[in-house]
């Protein structure tokens, strides 16, 4: 990408990109994706957790039993409490699973695990790949910043955290390859989700900000929380950040050919977006298609043939597993009656549209109008209740603290945090409507009319206009036990990123000051974690008292980078380094969150993948 | 440079041949069965020392539950056979709320053990009185049936 943005020969840049495309390049761009990944890999690694954590997982890993060997009904159930798993559906063969997109992602990655742990310890196979990860992420950083100590240091690391998780290794049960399996395919969605918000930041604002808001996303968001936890969420976000990024090359690209591959690419992820969630998939869609041909510069046929071909061919999946699992080609999984009577948990729309047997016999355009109205009144009813209940948005978006009715749910404990709660690095996404207003008072309407069709203001309407309609469908239903951190609303935290890399305060601190925010981060993380650890040892706090310790830290931070980020809008005077501090230290709260629940308050979700965190877990005297 | 760049791959081989190194390995590495079932054998106690009393804390930083905090008690043994279990049991009758931790005893088990029940959670509303009458008990459950081993009434205290 770095060669396509110089000004000269760029498209003998292209051809050559074109040329050299392998999955390598589609996937993490240049060398600082590829850092991003591994990194974000290594660190997702540090508290995996082989195991189910929350109950539906259990039934997407059941799915995967079977769809690994062939069939999409569910015959075989091991997990949870077999087909009454929420999650599980009555198809037209017998019972079904959903996410089938994830799990035949997972079935290539199921059988990998199965022949390495035919001949190989998988215990011993898990940390090597950890350990060869960090080697590749030591090599690659270190090359990058040009530091030898980097790629020496991060080398023998890895060599001795190898031998000493090898050390204290216990067998894996194959019984829990197929969790292990979609926990792996979990954390590659995560990881890429940083590397595609790196490369969208990145296109539109340069490299620096890029790396900062692809980091961000890796490290300082729930993200990190749920990419080993066996939820649909980390590929929500990683299709949203790949459609985002390819519609932001659309409308950077040069000439018209690249411009049309470019913008039929974009809806590629969103097809598949449809094969795992397809309700998610229309909240991305619908924004995507209106701006998409409303700024485009060209809608001739030819263009409209390529992307409707490119997008049909790429629900092709979607299609076929539905026609497999429901009988009709656009009824999703989800729509279905639910197998088990305990639902509730997922957003399944159905379940008073009878047996299979009535839905087949609707006819393809009847069915499509009642998912349309269906989805549609969801919609209007969401936006209703986000216009009419400010308690609903308060203990959704700032402080949720102890709800008798969400904590019964989950074990009496207020283990249930806010999207500013789990992410206090949102905060300066307050400065956006300041931003945004003086912005526009300062423009003509044309120049309005023309930001919109830059690339940075197609994908900011797509993004917010997504946001939005997540909200709306979302909102209703929470707040919800069994989130700790809204992960139904999870693409916010990659879209606040994305916004906070937009703000001009935030991005210009970031980019001035960058070994600022990254020694706030550092310090905070390294001295502040341990100083977070020292206070909780002292006050002996149960798990929901320790949520809400990280829930009021977030929101002292928080709160902090919200005033400066509205003052710094309002006025240069104010300084851009105390950004760059306040930016880094709440990215780090976020960090430290996400590392003590892995380690610590979560740790029941499954043994450890690698066995030295288990003696540390062991050793921190918390929760 | 020339150093730099032959370390990473030297670190991979080394690590690779340690993952093909655990096939032959984990095969030696079996862990052998356990001979004696568990929940069979007996124990012979010399002593109990169980709290006095018992605490529901209610929780700070915004959740308002009660955790249910029980001092551990002290079990002191005259000889141990088998694989007996030992249960360490908080009842609080007022708020129909039983706990019951279960502990395997063994040869490794030493002369004495700490029993401790782990925190458990109350919703706040359940929680009216100031304090409330507990009974606290170690149980033998080795074999069909169970005895108690020693018995206290408690004072569970409420601090909000």
């Amino acid at each position: 990408m770095s060669t396509l943005d110089s000004g000269l020969g760029t498209r003998l840049a292209a051809r050559t990109a074109a040329v050299r495309t392998g999955v390598w390049r589609v996937l993490f761009g240049d060398r600082r994706g590829l850092a991003l990944f591994l990194c974000g890999l290594c660190f997702f690694g540090l508290y995996w957790r082989m195991g189910i954590y929350i109950t539906d997982g259990s039934a997407i890993a059941n799915t995967l039993v079977n769809v690994a060997e062939g069939r999409v009904v569910l015959t075989e159930v091991p997990y949870g409490s077999g087909l009454e798993a929420p999650g599980t559906y009555v198809g037209t063969d017998g019972p079904v699973g959903r996410n089938y997109g994830i799990v035949v992602l997972a079935v290539p990655v199921l059988y990998a695990l199965q022949g390495l742990g035919a001949v190989l310890d998988l215990s011993v196979v898990l940390i090597g790949v950890w350990s060869l990860a960090l080697v590749g992420a030591a090599t690659t950083v270190g090359r990058l910043v040009d530091r030898e100590w980097v790629v020496v240091g991060g080398s023998v690391l890895a060599v001795g955290a190898f031998l000493a998780n090898v050390a204290f290794a216990t067998p894996v049960a194959p019984s829990l390859y197929p969790v292990l399996a979609l926990q792996i395919v979990g954390m590659v969605a995560a990881a890429l989700s940083g590397v595609f918000c790196y490369r969208l930041v990145a296109c539109l604002h340069g490299q620096r900000i890029g790396v900062a808001a692809g980091a961000a996303v890796l490290v300082a968001t729930p993200i990190a929380f749920w990419a080993a936890l066996l939820k649909r969420h980390s590929f929500t976000v990683l299709c949203i950040a790949a459609a985002l990024y390819v519609l932001a090359r659309s409308r950077t690209a040069a000439d018209a050919d690249d411009v049309r591959r470019f913008r039929a690419l974009a809806y590629v992820p969103v097809a598949l977006l449809a094969w795992i969630h397809a309700a998610e998939a229309l909240l991305l869609f619908v924004p995507l298609v209106v701006v998409d041909f409303a700024t485009a510069t060209r809608n001739d046929r030819r263009t409209i043939a390529v992307i409707a071909g490119t997008f049909a061919l790429a629900l092709v999946p979607f299609f076929v597993t539905n026609l497999l699992v429901a009988g009709s080609p656009i009824q999703p999984p989800r729509m279905l009656p639910s197998y088990g009577a305990a639902e509730g948990l997922d957003l399944s729309g159905g379940g008073g549209g009878g047996g299979g047997g009535l839905l087949t016999a609707i006819p393809l355009v009847g069915g499509l109008v009642r998912i349309v109205t269906r989805f549609v009144s969801l919609l209007a009813e969401g936006a209703v209740v986000a216009l009419t209940e400010p308690g609903r948005w308060f203990r959704t978006f700032l402080r949720g603290g102890y709800i008798p009715a969400v904590a019964s749910e989950d074990g009496f404990q207020a283990i249930r945090l806010t999207v500013l709660e789990s992410a206090p690095i949102l905060a300066g996404i307050a400065a956006a409507p300041v931003a945004a207003g003086l912005w526009v008072r300062r423009r003509s309407q044309a120049e309005l009319g023309s930001h919109l069709r830059s690339p940075a203001g197609v994908v900011d309407t797509v993004a917010l206009a997504s946001g939005v309609l997540f909200v709306c469908l979302f909102l209703p239903r929470l707040p919800l036990h069994a989130q700790v951190t809204v992960r139904y609303l999870h693409p916010l935290f990659l879209l606040g990123v994305y916004g906070l890399a937009r703000l001009p305060a935030v991005r210009s601190a970031v980019t001035h000051h960058w070994r600022t925010t990254g020694l706030a981060y550092g310090g905070t993380v390294f001295i502040g974690g341990q100083l977070v650890v020292i206070a909780l040892t002292a006050i002996e706090p149960g798990l929901g008292e320790a949520v809400q310790f990280h829930a009021l830290l977030a929101l002292a931070t928080a709160v902090v980078l919200a005033v400066w980020a509205v003052a710094r809008t309002l006025s240069g005077t104010v300084p851009e380094r105390a950004g760059a501090v306040l930016l880094g230290v709440t990215a780090a709260v976020g960090t430290i969150f996400v590392l003590l629940s892995g380690i610590e308050y979560f740790a029941y979700a499954g043994e450890f993948a690698l066995p030295v965190v288990r003696w540390l877990s062991a050793a921190l005297p918390l929760a | 440079m020339d150093f730099a760049s032959s370390v990473p791959s030297v670190a991979a081989a080394l690590i690779l041949v340690g993952m093909l190194a655990s096939g032959p390995l984990a095969l030696a590495d079996r862990p052998a069965e356990q001979a004696n079932e568990i929940g069979t054998g007996s124990v012979t106690i010399s002593e109990v020392r169980l709290p006095a009393t018992a605490t529901l804390r209610q929780g700070q930083f915004g959740e308002d539950s009660f955790y249910v905090q029980v001092p551990a008690a002290t079990v002191l043994f005259d000889g141990i056979e088998g694989r007996p279990i030992l249960t360490y049991k908080l009842e609080i009758s007022a708020l129909g709320y039983t706990r019951e931790s279960a502990f395997f005893l063994g040869p490794d088990t030493g002369d004495r053990m700490q029993l401790s029940l782990e925190r458990d959670e109350l919703p706040p509303g359940d929680v009216q009185n100031d304090s409330y009458a507990g009974t606290l008990r170690v149980v033998d459950r080795t074999g069909e049936e169970s005895r108690v081993v020693a018995e206290r009434n408690i004072t569970v205290e409420v601090r909000r």
